[in-house]
């Protein structure tokens, strides 16, 4: 289905091309899951089954291939997990913070978990050590973080079913918020998108994220990081959430070295300015990165 | 969710050691939960604060009766370290196996709940029980004909065309 013009008008400027979805299908995705299985050991099954593949240049543990990936024993056993390219970034971002929180015996936050693409890469990440707290507020989602947490042989996760709004007073080193969306940049692959996309659907969102991001923004130590990420384009629910917490906090904003090309943040959109620190944000377009559409910030609370 | 008794931390334990030869100190930096029907859950440290609906993942059922039945997700996570109650299976059986059937099996290896495997990769759980027709156990030198029963969940069942 063809984005409504408002769509178009909406963020062709802002991504230089009115066309912001390309025409061919973005290749299939996985990560090894190295809690059960090595690089080298995928690569070879995937060379003995004749299957095309081809390593992720800025993460080793990421490959694209074919839809077939997923007729594979690798896939039954939990041993590769299909996973969107731009939804395995966030976890890389806190990376450092892991190894940290789990030699000090402290606890990361997954603040809006389910369906667990990102869990099961923390936990793969930190090798099965420390703990961390997967939260969603949506019980039926939970169910499928539980069964991909099981599949995948998570076992430093502990499922919680909270409104992040109520989250207990507990504080982490490290959190994550992949904010629930308008889910924009995935209408190149929901062929029904647009039915149900408005505006107004966009400033619902938006006013729920402002709220959960700072109430993420509390539940920080002093000196702790927090990544906020939405898989959508629209300004009100990336950089005017982040603006709208820098108003009201100390937060700033860190710049995100990653060793692939993204587009920065803007600053500003319609008659609105933001803070200079959100062209530090990133923001991933599919027709220029060649993966589902993204926004990620790194917040850090200062010591 | 509780925690764990002693007595049922320790008969799970035992089982895994005497069933699979898995030494109790793999799982010494865990904690063992219990949920109201029986699963063992193997997880992390909780913080106090929190209230969690799992801990980590279910690794076995506990009946009253103290029986224990390892899951398909415990069993392929610990499969390397598992150093017996393992029976290797065929290309063809492994392939039937991952799609749900249980099926017929000849075998020396005692009954029981079993890790099965393929290429020494651990694919799951299965149950290992002699065929009445048999009328005799099995032993090292006589193998008997069983039937593996399939304990793969059924949402992990797939038909795998590339293995």
């Amino acid at each position: 289905m063809q984005p409504p013009r408002i769509f178009q008008e909406r963020y062709g400027p802002l991504a230089g091309n009115p066309e912001i979805f390309p025409s061919q299908r973005l290749p299939k995705a996985f990560r090894v899951n190295t809690l059960k299985a090595t690089v080298p050991e995928v690569k070879k099954k995937f060379q003995q089954y004749d299957l095309p593949f081809q390593q992720v240049p800025w993460y080793p543990d990421a490959f694209t291939s074919s839809p077939a990936a997923l007729q594979t024993m690798e896939h039954a056993l939990g041993q590769i997990y299909s996973q969107e390219l731009s939804s395995m970034l966030p976890p890389l971002l806190v990376r450092p913070e892991l190894e940290a929180a789990v030699s000090a015996g402290q606890f990361v936050l997954d603040a809006c978990a389910a369906p667990g693409s990102k869990t099961t890469q923390l936990a793969a990440l930190m090798g099965n050590r420390g703990t961390i707290i997967a939260n969603d507020s949506d019980y039926n989602r939970l169910r499928a973080l539980k069964f991909n947490c099981e599949k995948t042989g998570a076992l430093n996760v502990v499922v919680t079913n909270s409104d992040l709004r109520r989250f207990p007073d507990t504080k982490f080193p490290a959190i994550l918020v992949d904010a629930p969306c308008s889910g924009e940049g995935r209408a190149g692959s929901d062929p029904k998108f647009f039915r149900y996309w408005s505006l107004s659907r966009i400033h619902r969102f938006a006013y729920l994220q402002k709220q959960l991001l700072e109430k993420a923004f509390r539940l920080l130590v002093p000196g702790g990081l927090l990544v906020y990420s939405t898989c959508t384009f629209a300004p009100e629910e990336n950089e005017e959430v982040i603006d709208s917490l820098l108003s009201k906090s100390p937060a700033t904003i860190e710049k995100i070295s990653l060793p692939l090309s993204w587009s920065p943040g803007i600053t500003s959109w319609g008659k609105k300015t933001f803070s200079p620190g959100l062209k530090n944000t990133v923001r991933i377009w599919p027709h220029l990165h060649q993966m589902e559409g993204f926004f990620l910030a790194k917040i850090r609370k200062p010591l | 969710m509780t925690h764990c008794t002693g007595k049922e931390r320790e008969v799970v334990l035992s089982y895994l050691e005497s069933r699979f030869g898995l030494q109790p100190s793999l799982f010494s930096s865990f904690q063992f939960t219990l949920s109201a029907k029986g699963r063992v859950f193997l997880g992390p440290l909780v913080p106090e604060s929190v209230s969690p609906l799992s801990v980590g993942i279910g690794i076995a059922r506990l009946s009253p009766s103290g029986a224990v039945k390892p899951s398909t997700a415990f069993l392929q996570l610990f499969g390397r370290h598992i150093t017996k109650g393992k029976i290797e299976l065929s290309r063809e059986q492994a392939a039937i196996y991952l799609s749900g059937e249980s099926f017929p099996l000849n075998t020396k290896a005692e009954e029981g709940y079993v890790l099965l495997t393929y290429n020494n990769q651990p694919l799951g759980c299965g149950l290992l029980k002699s065929s009445a027709a048999s009328g005799r156990e099995g032993n090292q030198a006589h193998p008997r004909d069983a039937t593996l029963k399939n304990m793969l969940p059924k949402a992990r069942r797939q038909v795998v065309q590339f293995m």
